[in-house]
């Protein structure tokens, strides 16, 4: 049978159409900061002195407020969670600066010739690696302040400064974590894989500065490694809590981190810029754009090879995926499992059932999601070693059975108490009457909505980022932050979302229809 | 032995106590009609011989076995008593075929062909064959009860409750149902039928339950609950059921609506065609032809109380205005036409115009 092209088919259609133009806008018509930077003391240069009073992004992990007030007091700071998005940020003009460290800056401007340095030092900062009170393995943290002065003294530090903010890519790879022995245990590491070249992602695994320091050390310490990719802001609790045992990716030695956890010897001393847009920069504000000597195809190609083809990161978008599915399946099924066994439990239990389900109900729509799996990983679930993937289906699978609960419900309460009553005359049992004509007639009421609810939880679970759980959103954001480009990662997983929800949508269709007993009668009019 | 006995059955609610001491016995081949006013427990006490309500205290016997025990398998005994709903309850999500055969194939594990078979013949018996492979919200109302009928029958029950079969249809289609229902009679199936179709009652039962007060209040012989109650109340309810009562609001009101009304009243309470004629005479000469043509009498009350006993209808129609009584109005037309069809005829005024006529 044909499928006609209704007016939904149309207008799902033109909002697509709408939504690519609008992400496509920036791209097709790059704009340069709203605000014009002066030189304003007239010396031939942009200095630091010329972005005071302007907007400063900075990034929430390290406080860089000192090192803002003494160079640019009078600014305005924005805080962001990782630095691909501070270079989002300042290419579409909406922050005129960031403040970042020398290193990671290099790194992006390797990248990305949008973006510039004012060439102009301001303070150093330390950098540490933060270790748990509460990690079982014994002497980490000392084993971790004798290995860093030992590399100090022979120099291996050294070396691996140069390796990793050298530019020569071939030797920037450490072994697969697979060699090592592991016999003392395994150090969990929780870090922020968008931070190059300190921490980052390449070819599907965590490489960088820091990265090669605590390979080296598991190595010299028969320590298994594992890494935990999570949010920047989530990786001091991980630690206080126990979750992890070391913390990494540019951690600052400072005492307010110092009460929370424990905090190695300092192994760099990060000198601070301040990120500019290069075309600041140039004196003279008639200088050719950059970039647009490119023909628009020819941005595109470099794009899609930027976000896709170098160091296979479309594998990155896969694995994604196939994250992204399995939470919003298993959850979906989990969950409707839950939701189903509470309608039962309505049906036979006592009347102390229902104000306990109501209060569940209740409870978990009241939490915010996010919110939720949080206290799963960091309270409950916190020390059980379950891998943070499951701790995704939990959380979603008891969000969405309180939903589905509640959806279920409504479609039985919508079935005429007539109909249990007809089947209870006959002769059937009430368990009977439930399953063969309450459940399924309320199927047919409720599915709709069900359908929206799912198509909802997909959506959803694009914030298991929180809690370490590589799925598409988080993999765009790990590919946004190698190409320091925001379009073709962000609309890629706009579109893959569609799709994933198109799908949805079509399955529970097509379970609607053939529980519809309208099919058994188009079947009946086919064999007439 | 009794089919079913009832022994002191009582059945309270939070609020109210619909059956307060019951009993009765029934036998097999029995038609027994129960009427009553409403809200006086006859719902409540069918639901309680196929155990859809358990009683508050009390016992029923069916075929000697107690159903108010917990030990009773009550699904084995509903097996054997079908029932009949005032809203039909039709299985939506299933087809008219599937609703009839669901309960043997599913319940009495009938192989499905057997039981297609005898669906079939069952629903050509109460005409519903050509719809088998329709959904019941494709059919009206009549149709859905006869398949609702079907249904029942098809698990071969030894007695079928009826709950109000027609009060849920258009007045067209109680006949179809009605039909239904009589040829079961007629083989000689044990009926209980809760019902407010007075006349059906009359011709299709053997005995009749008048239900009132929480208890079977007078049980009897279908002519002597309708013809000779024993008791006033009976007797009240018998009569007062035939009362029609119609509001005229405005001048330009449904003069056809109401005087269709009134035939179609006249016809369920079997009254004479002379009768009909007259009291649609009395309706169109007292409103639309004196009344209405009078400012400020509106709105007038039109009520018929008809009793079957001496055939004879009171009309008492009320009205606002100054006193006014066009009956005395010499030179009219329509006095004298109303005053030659009325045996008796009385006119007052207090704070609205009251004339009240009987006619026979
Ligand atoms: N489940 C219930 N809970 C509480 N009260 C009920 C319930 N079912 C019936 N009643 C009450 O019991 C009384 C008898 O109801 P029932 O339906 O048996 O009357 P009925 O004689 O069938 O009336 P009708 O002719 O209007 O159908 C009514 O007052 C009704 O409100
Ligand atoms: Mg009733």
């Amino acid at each position: 049978m044909k499928k006609k092209f209704t007016i939904v088919d149309a207008a799902i259609v033109v909002t697509l159409i709408i939504l690519v133009a609008l992400l496509l806008a920036p791209v097709l018509f790059p704009e340069s900061s709203l605000q014009e930077i002066a030189d304003t003391n007239g010396d031939g240069k942009i200095t630091l002195s010329d972005y005071d009073g302007k907007k400063i992004g900075s990034i929430t992990g390290v406080n860089y407020d000192l090192i803002i007030n003494k160079y640019v007091p009078g600014s305005t700071v924005e805080y962001y969670s990782n630095y691909p998005d501070l270079v989002v940020a300042l290419k579409a003009g909406i922050i005129d600066a960031f403040i970042i460290d020398e290193p990671a800056l290099a790194a992006i401007m390797m990248e990305d010739p949008e973006v510039s340095q004012v060439p102009e030092n301001m303070s150093s900062w330390l950098m540490s690696f933060a270790f748990s009170e509460k990690s079982k393995i014994p002497n980490l943290y000392n084993n971790m302040n004798s290995f860093i002065a030992l590399i100090r003294e022979d120099g291996v530090l050294d070396e691996i400064k140069d390796i990793w903010f050298g530019d020569d890519e071939s030797k920037k790879v450490i072994p697969p974590l697979d060699d090592l022995t592991g016999e003392n245990g395994t150090v969990k590491v929780a870090l922020e894989t968008t931070y190059a070249p300190i921490v980052y992602m390449k070819n599907e695994q965590v490489v960088g500065y820091e990265a090669d320091i605590l390979y080296r050390f598991c190595d010299h310490y028969h320590y298994k490694l594992e890494f935990v990719d999570m949010q920047y802001d989530a990786i001091l609790p991980a630690i206080a809590t126990g979750k992890c045992d070391i913390g990494a990716s540019g951690l600052e030695c400072t005492e307010d981190h110092a009460e929370s956890v424990l905090l190695s010897t300092p192994h760099l001393e990060a000198g601070t810029s301040l990120a500019v847009l290069a075309s600041d920069l140039l004196e003279t504000n008639n200088a050719p754009a950059i970039g647009t000597g490119k023909s628009f195809s020819e941005r595109a190609m470099s794009s899609f090879e930027k976000n896709l083809v170098t160091e296979s990161r479309w594998k990155l978008i896969i694995k994604g995926i196939g994250t992204t599915c399995l939470i919003t399946v298993l959850s979906a099924l989990f969950g409707s499992i839950i939701a189903f066994g509470m309608c039962l439990l309505r049906r036979c239990a006592s009347k102390l059932a229902n104000p306990v389900l109501d209060a569940y109900v209740r409870i978990i729509q009241g939490i915010p999601l996010v919110i939720l799996l949080m206290i799963l990983f960091y309270v409950i679930f916190a020390n059980s070693g379950i891998e943070s993937v499951w701790i995704a289906v939990i959380g979603f699978s008891i969000s969405f059975s309180a939903h589905a609960a509640v959806i279920m419900q409504s479609g039985l309460d919508s079935i005429d108490a007539g109909q249990e009553e007809a089947a209870l005359a006959l002769g059937f049992t009430h368990n009977q009457a439930f399953f063969r004509f309450l459940y399924p007639q309320a199927a047919l009421r409720f599915l709709p909505v069900y359908r929206g609810e799912l198509v909802n939880l997909l959506n959803n679970t694009s914030i298991v980022g929180y809690i370490a759980v590589q799925d598409l959103t988080k993999m765009s954001d790990i590919i946004r932050s190698r190409s320091y480009e925001a379009f073709l990662p962000l609309i890629l997983s706009t579109l893959i979302y569609f799709v994933l929800a198109r799908i949805i949508t079509v399955v529970v269709d097509i379970v609607l229809k053939e529980i519809s007993p309208r099919r058994m009668r188009s079947k009946g009019g086919e064999k007439a | 032995m009794s089919m079913i006995v009832v022994d002191h059955l009582r059945k309270e609610y939070p609020n109210v106590t619909p059956l307060k001491d019951v009993c009765t016995e029934i036998n097999k081949g029995e038609v027994i009609s129960i009427i009553g006013p409403s809200g006086t427990g006859k719902s409540t006490f069918l639901r309680c011989l196929n155990g859809l309500e358990q009683p508050t205290s009390g016992k029923i016997y069916v075929n000697g076995e107690d159903i108010t025990s917990k030990k009773c398998d009550i699904t084995k005994i509903r097996q054997k008593m079908g029932m009949v709903f005032q809203s039909f309850n039709l299985f939506s999500n299933l087809s008219v075929l599937e609703n009839v055969i669901t309960a043997p194939v599913n319940v009495l594990k009938m192989p499905r062909d057997e039981a297609e078979k005898k669906a079939k013949a069952l629903l050509l018996r109460v005409g519903m064959l050509e719809k088998a492979d329709n959904f019941p919200d494709e059919l009206s109302g009549g149709q859905k009860q006869r398949v609702a009928i079907a249904r029942a029958i098809a698990m071969d029950p030894e007695i079928i409750l009826f709950d109000e079969p027609t009060s849920a249809l258009d007045p067209t289609m109680v006949g179809e149902v009605l039909t239904v229902i009589r040829s079961l009679a007629r083989e000689g199936m044990t009926m209980i039928i809760v019902t407010h179709e007075m006349r059906f009652a009359r011709d299709v039962s053997t005995r009749v339950f008048y239900m009132d007060e929480g208890v079977i209040y007078e049980d009897g012989s279908p002519e002597q609950i309708f013809d000779d109650p024993k008791n006033e109340k009976t007797m009240r309810f018998i009569r007062h059921l035939k009362t029609l009562s119609l509001d005229i609001t405005t001048a330009s009101f449904d003069f056809i609506g109401m005087s269709t009304k009134i035939g179609v009243f006249g016809q369920d309470n079997l009254m004479t065609p002379k009768m009909i004629r007259n009291l649609n005479l009395v309706f169109e000469e007292l409103t639309s032809a004196t009344l209405i043509q009078r400012p400020g009498t509106l709105p007038i009350h039109f009520e018929v109380e008809y009793s079957n006993a001496d055939e004879s209808a009171k009309v008492t129609i009320t009205y606002e205005g100054d006193a006014y009584n066009p009956l005395e109005d010499e030179d009219s037309l329509s006095a004298s036409i109303v005053n030659k069809l009325c045996t008796s005829s009385s006119y007052s005024h207090d704070d609205k115009n009251t004339i009240v006529l009987t006619l026979s």
